[in-house]
């Protein structure tokens, strides 16, 4: 019959359609509801030693568990490298990133959860020793620099892109560049001599002014770069949102009211937490692609 | 008339048009319609949505104004927690704090659910500290704080899941976009596929029209060229009924000289005039053959020696490029059939094979005995048993089965216009249906063709009328009565029964011959009678007078050889039918015969 035949050959297509639509519906894999029982591995920047570390992440740690009802697990990497490695692996679900480790996670599917209150605001110093008659960033040339680690946002990346926007390209400016392990290393090493001068984090200086490591007057800043978001918590963008949403809430909910969580607030040098979305790291991703340190 | 192919075939595409047509509509609207009311919903679901989260932040706006009045209040006067300024802030924030409260019961979205409560808890925890006897301004202030980064925090998600809602939206619009064109692009390519096979069913069912069409015309030409030939055959028919009678004249005249002069020189003009006229005689039958029109004649036929006589015809037919091979085996058996018609099988086979193979090529014909067992004699559609094989073959283009099968319908030709009548293999067919006999095609394309005809053997061994020894003519004193118009030949007729001795009254037409008759004392033993006559023809003549003179013998003679008139004017028995132009000896002893048998049966 014509009419039938005519009708077939003309749905034909939509029927295809139809059929293409449902094998992707299906093909998607269907989330498991985020309830008890839930177990999240937790890696964080291996700035500091695995010690120290673990120490400074219990507190905060057991406040997440208690809030989520989630157990989680802290596993600490030698170094950047390894860190972005297991994220990149999957193997990590909550980590807590450097701007620049953060941007380079995201192409492995990080994503943004919440960043400290001082996060969103971030400088890094240009230091000399006090007494030096280094006093400004142009009496820097010739004289040897040092940054932090390679990966390091603040102690590298965001320093280098605010010298290169200044039109210095720092290993034609300075006599000597090197890098550190560490933001102390660097400050340690421009109070004792080793270098003329060198980029750190501006809070970690704040920190360690604070609990003594280092004595007002020992170093001078000479410059600071522009504010920038730098530290961040992530999650893996495939985390079932409600699992998402508990750790986010969890973090909000620390308040520097109650002394318990103050204490954990004072470890981590926020005020307290706030949600985030990964287009805050837009400047630095930018930065990094600018460096060729992206990849 | 019915509605011509061509137009239903219109009418069915149309209808398979209108049909998809109404599919491709009715899709396209459901794809259209389901798209547009998915779109109202998305739009006033993201209506709903915007409505919300723009009243949260409204309210948020308040309660930060709100809280930093409060700070500057705390700050400017420490001690007093308890003025009106302060209170009315309080209360203020308590507005700001349930309206964000019930915003988030309505829409119930778990990633504000917390930063609501905490909101809602420092407000009571503020409450509390602040309907304290003794308000204590650390904690208020710390209270403050806490409302202030919940707060802040709640803003924050807010414009985070705006902006995530929106990064959405323009990914779905994209999405939508992109579905939009391939439905399009489906749609278009359906509707131009169905298009095509739409024109070329169309193309089709038109090509088959005009093949139609012309195979009509030719119908119709062939139609035209055979009824012409009919009216040409009636033509010939007519003139060979006068040829006829003169012939007889010229035959019999000459014949009765040669037998009364002496002279040898006188003798051979006369048997020349003889032969010539015998030759011309020949020749008119051979006209009523090809016209279709010789007499029903069944005799007993010697097929190998007609296949001889028509040697000459037979190369007349084809050209010098053709080679042409008659063979006329010596036991083929003689077989009961009109010599007319086999003529006609013979003529028809070869004229059949001389088209086929063109301006050069072989042709045989041949003659044969074929034994048929039962199985390929039902194969034939005959009976089993000995037949004779005329078989034809030419190298010429051959046939495939489709045209073998038609090969033998009326008006199927495959000449070219004008060539043929497409009546010549019907007729084969026809005479050797008729004769009980079969037909066998062996074809195939550029492999030339085989007709084989298998016509009955006769029980006979000898040929009929046609070879019997001349008669001596023998005479009587019988009374015959003679009618035919022709004066000639009615006065040699005339003169030559008389010399035999018979009492003949002659007639020159019906009414005439029944006055004669009637007038007639004595017996009339035999009637020789011209069928054709002016008036009253010659049986209905005979049959009057047949009244009186009971038991008279009758011979018809005739020229002309329309079979309705020898059908249906003569008695089935007690006559005989003799064809002009005849040799006065011929009808002489068949008289003879004719008296001889009739005093036998009276007696």
């Amino acid at each position: 019959m014509i009419r039938a035949k005519a009708a077939i050959r003309a749905l034909a297509p939509f029927l295809a359609i139809g059929i293409a639509l449902i094998i992707l519906a299906a093909c998607k894999p269907a989330k498991q509801p985020g309830s008890g029982g839930v177990e999240l591995v937790v890696s964080v920047l291996p700035n500091q030693s695995p010690e120290q570390l673990k120490k400074k992440y219990r507190g905060l740690l057991t406040h997440l568990e208690k809030h989520t009802g989630y157990s989680l697990s802290l596993e600490i990497q030698d170094d950047y490298e390894s860190f972005s490695d297991a994220f990149a692996s999957g193997s990590v679900d909550l980590g807590w990133f450097g701007g620049l480790t953060f941007v380079r996670a995201q192409d492995h599917g990080a994503e943004a959860l919440v960043q400290r209150d001082v996060d969103a605001r971030f400088i890094s110093l240009f230091v000399t020793r006090t007494g030096s008659d280094l006093q400004s960033l142009a009496d820097l040339e010739g004289q040897t620099f040092t940054f932090g680690s390679r990966l390091s946002t603040s102690g590298h990346l965001m320093p280098r892109v605010f010298l290169q926007r200044n039109g210095i390209v720092p290993e034609q400016y300075f006599s000597a560049v090197s890098y550190t392990s560490g933001h102390d290393e660097t400050m340690f090493d421009v109070r004792d001599g080793r270098a003329d001068a060198g980029a750190v984090n501006s809070v970690i200086m704040r920190s360690m002014l604070d609990n003594g490591t280092l004595q007002e007057g020992q170093l001078t800043v000479v410059a600071s770069t522009l504010p920038y978001s730098n530290y961040v918590w992530g999650v893996r963008s495939d985390m079932d949102p409600a699992v998402k949403t508990a750790l986010r809430d969890a973090f909000l909910s620390l308040d520097r009211g109650s002394p318990e969580d103050a204490l954990i607030l004072g470890a981590h040098g926020a005020s307290y937490f706030m949600p985030v979305t990964s287009r805050v790291y837009e400047d630095v991703k930018a930065a990094a692609a600018e460096t060729g340190l992206l990849n | 008339m019915s509605m011509k192919p061509l137009q239903i075939y219109h009418q069915r595409a149309l209808s398979g048009v209108r049909a998809i047509a109404l599919v491709i509509g009715v899709a396209a609207l459901g794809v259209v319609f389901g798209d547009y009311s998915l779109g109202i919903i998305a739009r006033s679901d993201q209506d709903r949505i915007e409505g919300y989260h723009l009243a949260s932040l409204n309210h948020i706006r308040d309660l930060n104004d709100q809280l930093g009045q409060a700070f500057d209040v705390y700050t400017n006067d420490e001690s007093i927690g308890k003025d009106a300024v302060f209170r009315a802030l309080i209360y203020a924030m308590d507005n700001s704090i349930r309206g964000l409260a019930r915003l988030q019961e309505q829409y119930s979205d778990p990633v504000f659910s917390g930063s609501v409560a905490r909101l809602q808890t420092h407000y009571s925890h503020l409450r509390q500290v602040y309907g304290a006897a003794t308000p204590k301004p650390d904690s208020m202030a710390s209270e403050l704080r806490s409302i202030e980064t919940s707060m802040l925090q709640l803003e924050k998600l807010h414009l985070i899941v705006t902006e995530e809602r929106v990064l959405a939206q323009a990914t779905r619009r994209e999405q939508r976009s992109i579905f939009v064109l391939l439905m399009s692009v489906t749609l278009g390519l359906t509707c131009f596929f169905l298009v095509i096979r739409i024109f070329k069913n169309l193309r089709a069912a038109r090509d088959d029209q005009l093949e139609r069409d012309k195979e009509l015309d030719d119908a119709r030409r062939r139609l035209h060229v055979s009824e012409k030939l009919n009216a040409l055959g009636l033509l010939v028919g007519g003139v060979a009924h006068d040829f006829n009678n003169l012939l007889t004249v010229i035959i019999g005249r000459s014949l009765s000289l040669l037998n009364r002069t002496s002279d040898s020189a006188q003798k051979k003009g006369l048997g020349e005039i003889q032969r010539a006229g015998e030759q011309a005689a020949r020749l008119t039958q051979q006209l009523l053959v090809f016209s279709s029109q010789a007499p029903e004649d069944p005799q007993t036929v010697d097929t190998a020696h007609r296949l001889e006589q028509m040697k000459p015809i037979l190369r007349q037919m084809v050209t010098a490029n053709h080679t042409l091979r008659v063979e006329a085996s010596d036991n083929t058996p003689f077989i009961d059939i009109d010599p007319g018609k086999l003529e006609q099988i013979i003529f028809n086979l070869v004229s059949n094979a001389v088209e086929a193979v063109g301006d050069r090529g072989d042709i045989s014909v041949a003659t044969g005995q074929a034994a048929l067992a039962t199985e390929q004699a039902v194969q034939l559609g005959v009976a089993p048993g000995t037949y004779c094989c005329i078989t034809v073959a030419d190298n010429g283009v051959g046939m495939n089965r489709d045209l073998q099968k038609r090969i033998f319908d009326p008006f199927f030709s495959t000449n070219s216009r004008g060539k043929g009548t497409g009546l010549g293999l019907s007729t084969v067919h026809g005479i050797v249906a008729a004769c009980r006999g079969g037909i066998d095609l062996q074809s195939a394309p550029g492999e030339g063709s085989r007709f084989q005809v298998y016509l009955p053997a006769s029980g006979k061994q000898s040929e009929g009328t046609l070879t019997r020894p001349e008669e001596s003519a023998r005479g009587g004193d019988e009374t015959i009565l003679l009618i035919e118009d022709e004066d000639q030949i009615r006065e040699m007729m005339l003169q030559e029964l008389r010399d035999l001795g018979y009492t003949v009254l002659a007639a020159a037409d019906g009414d005439q011959a029944i006055e004669i008759a009637a007038q007639q004392t004595g017996r009339i033993n035999l009637i020789l009678s011209d069928v054709i006559l002016p008036g009253l023809n010659g049986p209905d003549a005979v049959e009057q007078i047949m009244q009186d003179q009971t038991g008279a013998a009758v011979i018809y003679v005739s020229g002309y050889t329309d079979d309705v008139v020898l059908k249906t004017g003569i008695p089935e028995s007690g006559v005989t039918f003799v064809r002009k132009p005849f040799r006065p000896n011929d009808i002489a002893g068949l008289i003879r015969r004719m008296l001889d048998n009739q005093q036998i049966s009276a007696a």
